[in-house]
């Protein structure tokens, strides 16, 4: 008797999908017949008198044939290469200029061996930065109108950087960040060096006996 | 100075000669195809008519980008799709359902037979355009000349899984939306 049952309930439900797959294909068929239709006879022919109505003239180059555009692509690819390749010579070799004029030498103002006290320094076109929790905080570098880059000596400047970041906590001080004092203040003089006559002691006068 | 001519079977031809023929060949092929798309979203001839037009048009003054076949059919699709979702949104005028539903009815169906496929048509029509448009692109180009997977997946430029997976989707909403007619259906 249930398995009965079963088997009625089992022939119910495959009627159902049976319908449902049914009813699917009907839906499909229904938007096919939606879509499946023809434009109208003159169609075409109004399609073909809009065309002609068109301006033919695209630019000359887009009729080309497919090789004579591939090989203007090449041409264009290898024009762009060579441009960046001079672009690349030209910026490496103004940069090579501005390392070379970085490294400069200083002679202080005054003393008695000036050759002894030259000192090598480092240009810095942009105030140095400290970073600080995680925060980079520029160096503020009392302003210098007369002179466009301010020198310091490498030196200095890590002692400089070592002092802000231990006082990074207050407020800077900027007075303390003009190294306006490495410009020399006076020429060098160097004094003319006199040079006396030999001076022969008599002990040493010719006695006449060879 | 002028370029050498193209010879094509045989035949000598000018540049603009082989761009005008193949533009030629497309001409023959594509049309209908976006006709239908169009009639797709918009189910009025006239409509799907001027769209597919615009759409030829199109494609005409890209032609040059477009040479490839396979290429430009993808690019008439899409365009006679987007213009013909515009042609909708921009229009107050929604007067569909004017094709005629009677005259494809097996022979011999009675009056209500008719009116009842078209009723039936109408609702699929209506439960159609609830579909989003993903969904809905992929269910036309299935209907439109019983294009397979693998050709609407190159057509929309999906992979094939992806439009499976919109298809199935597509025919359950369509089946949820219309469950309600499957025991009223002819």
């Amino acid at each position: 008797m249930a398995e009965g049952k079963k088997t009625v309930k089992k022939g119910h439900s495959t009627h159902d999908e049976l319908s449902r797959h049914e009813f699917s294909a009907a839906i499909d068929r229904a938007v096919a017949e939606i879509v499946s239709q023809q434009p109208s006879g003159d169609f075409q022919a109004r399609l073909r008198s809009r065309i002609a109505e068109e301006p033919a003239a695209r630019p000359s180059f887009w009729r080309l044939p497919h090789p004579a555009q591939a090989a203007f692509h090449h041409w264009a690819a290898a024009t762009a290469v060579l441009a960046i390749a001079i672009l690349g010579v030209a910026m490496h070799s103004t940069r090579s200029h501005n390392n070379a004029r970085a490294i400069v030498t200083v002679q202080p103002p005054a003393g008695p061996q000036p050759a002894m006290n030259t000192r090598e320094v480092f240009a810095l076109s942009q105030p140095p930065t400290v970073k600080h929790r995680g925060k980079s905080r520029p160096i503020v570098v009392a302003p210098v109108t007369h002179e466009p880059e301010v020198l310091v000596s490498k030196y200095e400047l890590n002692a400089v950087l070592d002092l802000y970041e231990q006082r990074s906590a207050t407020t800077i001080d900027t007075t303390r960040l003009s190294f306006t004092n490495l410009h020399a203040t006076a020429d060098i003089s160097i004094p003319l060096i006199k040079i006396e006559p030999l001076v022969v002691p008599e002990l040493f006068q010719p006695t006449g006996k060879s | 100075m002028n370029a050498p001519d193209i010879v094509i079977a045989g035949r000598v031809l000018s540049r603009d000669d082989s761009f005008d023929k193949e533009f030629e060949q497309r001409l023959g092929e594509c049309p209908t195809l976006a006709f239908r798309v169009a009639l797709g979203v918009l189910r009025n001839r006239a409509d799907a008519e001027d769209v597919a037009q615009d759409a030829m048009l199109r494609a005409y003054r890209n032609f040059h980008q477009l040479r490839d076949k396979d290429r430009f059919r993808a690019w008439l699709v899409r365009t006679t799709w987007r213009l013909a979702l515009d042609r909708i949104r921009t229009s107050s005028r929604r007067d569909k359902w004017e094709f005629a539903a009677a005259a494809e009815t097996p022979g011999g169906a009675g009056v209500e037979n008719v009116a009842a496929t078209r009723e039936f048509h109408r609702h699929v029509g209506d439960a159609l355009d609830t579909l989003p448009e993903k969904l809905r692109l992929v269910m036309i180009l299935a209907a439109i000349e019983g294009h397979t997977t693998a050709e609407i997946a190159a057509l929309t430029e999906l992979p094939e899984g992806t439009v499976k997976s919109r298809l199935f989707n597509a025919r359950k909403h369509l089946s949820e939306k219309l469950e309600w007619l499957r025991a009223k259906r002819p």
